[in-house]
């Protein structure tokens, strides 16, 4: 009677190891602190020692091209994060400040979600000043 | 036979491998944990003075959320009830920091944070998606 047991326990084991991989999908900062770790440190941060930059004339022409990338979350109407999920927000039409500030942040790593982080790493402050101009003028 | 007498154990097994994924996975931090949202309520609290800041939500982000008193606070209205509530939640849980809404979010409960969500998002928007911008 013992034996099933037993057999149940290990498959728990077993089962339990391979939801794990579920985890790698964390877009969150209420994750591991090593995945947040690993992708903060990854490429050397250019980033400066002020939470808003120098204010920079943004292009508004450059920053539509910039934001293709953007599209795979933040173009899909109802599209959610996940762990935790939630509706990944409207951005267009906050204000260029707003943007500025969040991609700085994002950029510095004291705001934190993995994708963002990573995103806003190969920003330069004149990429974030001309994304922050496009999404902007964005209006409903 | 045997073949049965395993069956049972293992999907026992899948079950429970399903449900403990899940739960460590959310944990606090999701906003499906929160009640639902009242939209009275959060109208009400939205125009209440917090007790940290003496500032309501509507004196920094404007009527409605949308005509925030400061470029560098957020539209409010319309935005994703969940998003707000994530925000929110991470606020108070301390891992977003503002000066700010660090210490405005510090006394919410979760009904509260459910409120105000709901009602900012019952609002009019000024906010889009990025579908069809390009």
């Amino acid at each position: 009677m013992t034996r099933p047991l037993t057999i149940a326990a290990s498959l728990a084991a077993v089962m339990a190891l391979a939801s794990l991989p579920h985890s790698a999908l964390a877009q969150d900062a209420t994750q591991s602190p090593e995945t947040v770790a690993t992708e903060t440190a990854a490429p050397a941060p250019a980033a400066p020692a002020s939470a808003a930059p120098a204010a920079l004339v943004g292009n508004a022409d450059n920053g539509r091209v910039l934001t293709y990338t953007c599209l795979g979350c933040h173009g899909i109407v109802g599209y959610r994060n996940v762990y935790p999920t939630y509706h990944v927000p409207m951005i267009g039409g906050q204000s260029a400040v707003y943007l500025t500030t969040a991609l700085t942040e994002y950029r510095r790593g004291t705001r934190k979600h993995p994708t963002m982080q990573v995103q806003a790493q190969g920003f330069s402050d004149q990429d974030i000043a001309d994304i922050a101009a496009f999404l902007s003028e964005l209006k409903p | 036979m045997s073949s049965m007498r395993y069956a049972l154990p293992a999907l026992l097994a899948l079950a429970l491998a399903a449900c403990g994924g899940e739960a460590e996975d959310t944990g606090r931090s999701s906003s499906a944990g929160l009640p639902e949202g009242r939209i009275a309520e959060g109208e009400t609290l939205a125009l209440t003075k917090g007790p940290a800041t003496g500032q309501s939500c509507i004196d920094c982000h404007g009527e409605a959320g949308n005509a925030p008193l400061d470029d560098t606070y957020p539209k409010l209205g319309g935005q994703y009830y969940d998003y707000i509530e994530h925000a929110l939640v991470q606020y108070r849980d301390g891992r977003r920091e503002n000066a700010l809404m660090s210490q405005q979010a510090t006394h919410l409960s979760d009904q509260q944070i459910a409120d105000l969500a709901a009602y900012f998002a019952s609002q009019p928007t000024q906010l889009r998606t990025l579908h069809g911008v390009h």
